[in-house]
């Protein structure tokens, strides 16, 4: 092989393609890198610099965050909110997905055009009747103010998502399950479910960041104790506020289960995301 | 591949029913209809309605929309939204074209690495990286530290509370949000445009910026739209990012953007009717822009 | 299909139960709504509630407690709908206070302050704040609505020992107070610690400036939108001349445009990044908590008018009202009268809260934290010299104020800035 010029210079944009890519990845991470290490230090320790390692790694901030700034309670409302929206959520779309993607009625476009409406609208323009509505329910300030917008939401994003998996699915394997006396329920649940983890998967870590991550609506309906780690992160107030290594604690607290999550499952995650995720 | 079956139009078993299909579909539907559609109708309702949120309604007709034509600070915050469309989508989509470009062979070692890395920003809370840019554009923080240590004294400042910068602060982080996404799908489609194109075009001696310009700029229309998209929802929604970083609108009015104009006027001066017109408007110029862009994106489909 | 009908069945069981309403009570049930969020504060209004609770015996008090801006928030939905508080505390103002007496849902207190001698708990002037007359248009009088029982103040905390060391103390006019700023300054230090990001504390530090050249009738013509209210005044083209000279002289913490107040202005604070911080008595039990009793002071600050009392900003915290469509108003009223009183006035004094009453001068200790702030309330309320809050008017007069110290606009555009929004109706 001659190592001509069109060589080098393939290889030097290789290089600068790799250099290029180091760099950005380096930028995306450095900022969480500086504010999960501040977490561990103490406040004299700050004035060494954001990257500097902590002397000894203390959890004295997170215990801080979690019991004086409240955190704890933050967590387990996140918690209570989470689970049921994706449990309910994703059992919701399945089901309907099903029904859009392999089954044909009357009306079947129309309701799917409503359905994509759910998806394109911004929670701005829902928030001002939400309100007004958990008041007339009476549900005001309570858990199912958070929860069940956030299930109709990703119920819509969830049926698209389910749809689009179903229709992909082969005839072949319905077929097989009708012939053998299977209504369209155990179609459904014996056959097909187990058949679509990635799918079911990837719905369920997108439905997961998402509520978890949600701030409007929270920072809306519920106050107080009720409130999630994103909220009240961001209304973190008094002596914690002044408290910067408490502060890095409470955000690492906030972050670290969609980290897991997103670690674990980053497969599915970035799959999920890209494949024209259109909730946002 | 044929996957329609079950219908009540062509010659089926009868042991599925058309019908059987609302069943499915209707617990879902209900919640939905309950929570999400009543309450989109209900806000093109509210917004022809002079209402407090908790006192009698009046009915105005279109005045709500009449006095937001008028409204000053409706317009800056539409323009603001309007300034970070340019750094939440097209300063991200040419950042991740440009890095596609940057690559010749089509597949990388290592992807899966930076791929993670990546879209670690499109993960995290709007709220945490609020905090964290926050306490990096702080006076004595973190940026300013490496400015000074550069030697560049001039360029200290208050970022987030100066008058001329804020918005460019906010603008950039909202880059360093988005790049990652728009680098994963773009690397992504690269790796499924089809090789031959490359060889031909290198037959044909094209140049590297023909060969972008030809091969992979076209090969990578749907991931542009689909960033597109994204991003530029993101940018018309942002709320949670601005509302940490600049606690409201930033300097003055510096950053002001709708959706905090929204939260302002029905939820702290007691003006729901003018909050939902607030709202309307911007779902309109939302699902026009989306429809608009995924007509795109199913015409190519098809053509492809 | 069995498992999922048992879930139905078992849903529904559980929406009944969830739905059906609360045996029907003999006793009857109070419905209160307050700001006492943190633990010591709920222990002492939960003894208030104990003591009122056997006083009365038969009456229950469901108390439900919020922070200030999330009651703020929610109580004109609650008050306007069935089944909310029967009392609760409310935020002055006419986005406040206001607009629930526009929309009718708080009830005249007028008679009950006669009953009980409300008048006499402290000045008639601060009762004002409380009085709108009943179509929500005029502030300042009208029907009482509400009786507060703490107080306010915005004045100057400082580091006693910064004080020592450069020889000050507290200054007894505002020409003093200014040439202890240039002191301060010259001894490389930061006179007054202060962050304006948020928007709101801009307020006070500016209006600290503005009511030590103003006359309370001057501001009490504006707030209350009488006769003759502008805010194109001399004094506050002064004020406002005289707060871009203090930028320019580096008065103020560097970078202040861009630190927030809890994380940042706080912590510069108690990391003695600066001598004084002008903000309100509310920081002084977060104060205490961090640096005890002993190393911080307060005092109001001067008038530069000739002769005149400190005139700072401040005033009664949020009121205690009751909802019109009440079904016990007496009781109510009852409530009302036990937790603005003198018993309440010694617990909310424990806590550190600085009572809208006189506080019994015998539990000041000399020389703490508590004793100067008590102090402070007490001369400014003595002397008629209790200013005002300017975004209860102008609601958006931080933006206006920041703009003012970037040197964005003219003391003089920023005068007809905001009497421009005054004018229009203050939105």
């Amino acid at each position: 092989m001659i190592r001509d010029r069109d060589y080098w210079r393939k290889q030097a944009r290789t290089g600068l393609t790799y250099l290029m890519l180091l760099i950005f990845l380096i930028g995306a991470l450095l900022p969480f890198a500086g504010i999960f290490l501040t977490a561990f230090k103490s406040s004299s320790e700050l004035a060494q610099g954001p990257f500097a390692l902590p002397e000894t790694w203390q959890f004295d901030n997170f215990q801080k965050a979690w019991d004086g700034a409240r955190f704890g309670t933050y967590f387990r409302s996140s918690v209570i909110v989470v689970v049921p929206v994706v449990v309910i959520a994703t059992i919701l779309s399945t089901m309907s997905g099903y029904a859009f993607g392999m089954i044909r009625f009357w009306g079947d476009n129309l309701l799917l055009l409503l359905i994509v409406l759910g998806l394109m609208v911004p929670s701005e323009a829902v928030i001002i009747p939400l309100w007004k509505l958990m008041g007339t329910l009476g549900l005001r300030n309570t858990y199912w103010a958070l929860i069940l917008p956030q299930v109709g939401l990703s119920f819509a994003f969830g049926t698209f998502w389910m749809r689009a998996h179903f229709k992909s699915m082969p005839t072949e394997l319905v077929d097989a399950a009708v012939v053998d006396g299977c209504n369209a329920w155990n179609v459904l649940w014996r056959v097909l479910f187990p058949l679509s983890r990635p799918a079911l998967l990837s719905l369920i870590v997108l439905l997961f960041m998402w509520t978890w991550n949600e701030f409007f609506l929270v920072l809306v309906m519920v106050t107080g104790d009720l409130r999630t780690l994103p909220v009240g992160l961001a209304l973190l107030r008094g002596r914690y506020a002044a408290d910067v290594p408490v502060m890095a604690a409470a955000a690492t607290i906030v972050s670290l289960p969609v980290i897991v999550m997103y670690f674990i499952f980053q497969r599915h995650f970035i799959r999920g995301m890209v494949s024209g995720a259109l909730k946002e | 591949m044929k996957t329609r079956f079950f219908s009540s139009r062509l010659d089926n078993p009868p042991y599925i029913h058309p019908y059987q299909a609302y069943l499915f579909i209707l617990p879902g539907l209900i919640i939905y209809a309950v929570f999400v559609l009543w309450p989109i109708l209900n806000t093109a309702r509210y917004s022809l309605y002079d209402w407090t949120g908790f006192s009698d309604p009046v009915y105005i007709g279109l005045d709500n929309y009449a006095e937001l034509w008028n409204d000053d600070d409706f317009w800056l915050a539409l323009q603001h939204n309007a300034f970070f469309v340019i750094f939440y989508s097209i300063l991200p989509i040419m950042l991740g074209l440009f890095l596609t470009a940057l690559m010749t062979r089509r597949t990388l070692r290592g992807m899966t690495l930076f791929r993670t890395g990546l879209f670690i920003p499109q993960v995290m809370s709007p709220v945490v990286v609020g905090i964290i840019w926050r306490w990096l554009f702080a006076y004595d923080g973190p940026i300013n530290e490496l400015l000074l240590a550069l030697g560049l004294d001039g360029w200290v400042r208050p970022w987030l509370g100066d008058f001329t910068w804020a918005r460019y602060a906010v603008g950039g982080v909202g880059v360093w949000v988005q790049y990652g996404l728009c680098m994963v799908l773009f690397i992504a489609g690269a790796q499924s445009i089809n090789t031959d194109l490359y060889d031909a075009a290198a037959v044909a001696g094209a140049n590297a910026w023909q060969e972008f310009r030809h091969v992979t700029l076209p090969g990578l229309r749907q991931q542009i739209l689909v960033a597109f998209v994204l991003t530029f929802i993101a940018a018309l929604r942002v709320f949670d990012l601005v509302f940490v970083l600049t606690r409201g609108g930033g300097p003055g009015k510096e950053t002001i953007v709708t959706s905090l104009l929204i939260y302002r006027e029905a939820f702290q001066y007691n003006r729901a009717g003018y909050g939902a017109a607030m709202a309307l408007v911007l779902t309109v110029i939302i699902v026009t822009v989306s429809a608009l862009v995924m007509r795109l994106q199913t015409s190519e489909e098809d053509a492809q | 299909m069995k498992s999922k009908r048992s879930v139905i069945l078992l849903t529904i069981v559980a929406l009944l139960v969830a739905l059906a309403p609360a045996a029907a009570q003999d006793e009857v049930t109070l419905v209160v709504w307050d700001n006492w969020t943190r633990d010591a504060e709920q222990a002492m209004i939960e003894q208030l509630n104990a003591e009122f609770e056997e006083a009365n015996p038969g009456v229950t008090i469901q108390r439900e407690a919020y922070d200030t801006s999330d009651l703020t928030d929610i109580l004109p939905l609650a008050l306007s709908e069935s089944g909310g508080p029967d009392v609760a505390m409310i935020n002055q103002g006419f986005t406040g206070m206001g607009a629930l007496v526009e929309a009718g849902l708080l009830l005249p207190l007028d008679d009950y302050a006669a009953q009980y001698g409300w008048a006499d708990r402290y000045a008639e002037g601060l009762h004002a704040r409380n009085r709108f007359t009943e179509d929500g248009a005029t502030f300042g009088e009208g029907n009482l609505y509400g009786v507060s029982n703490t107080a306010e103040v915005v004045a100057a905390y400082y580091w006693k020992s910064d004080f020592e060391e450069l020889g000050l103390s507290i200054p007894q006019t505002f020409a003093e107070f200014e040439a202890m700023l240039q002191t301060i300054k010259d001894a490389d230090k930061t006179p007054i610690v202060f962050g304006s990001l948020d928007g709101w504390p801009a307020i006070h530090t500016w209006g600290a400036i503005q009511h030590a050249y103003a006359t309370l009738d001057e501001l009490d013509a504006f707030m209350f939108r009488r006769e003759g209210g502008t805010f194109d005044t001399e004094s506050n083209l002064v004020s406002a001349q005289k707060m871009v000279e203090w930028i320019d002289a580096g008065y103020f913490s560097p970078g202040f445009e861009g630190m927030d107040y809890d994380n940042q202005t706080f912590g510069a604070f108690l990391n003695h990044n600066g001598v004084m911080w002008i903000t309100g008595s509310w920081m002084t039990g977060s104060i205490i908590e961090e640096l005890g009793e002993e190393e911080i002071g307060f005092f109001v600050i001067p008038s530069a008018i000739e002769g005149a009392p400190p005139l700072s900003i401040g005033g009664v915290g949020l009121a205690y009202g009751a909802r019109a469509t009440t079904e016990q108003p007496d009781l109510a009223a009852a409530y009302i009268d036990l937790v603005t009183g003198p018993r309440a006035a010694e617990l909310l004094f424990e806590q550190g809260f600085l009572p809208a009453a006189t506080v019994d001068p015998a539990l000041l200790v000399e020389g703490t934290l508590t004793a100067d702030v008590v102090e402070a309330w007490n001369t400014i309320s003595s002397q008629n010299a209790v200013g005002h809050y300017l975004d209860w008017t102008v609601p958006d007069i931080a933006a206006n104020i920041q703009e003012l110290m970037a040197g964005q606009v003219s003391p003089e555009e920023f005068i007809q800035d905001v009497e421009s929004d005054y004018q229009a109706g203050g939105m």
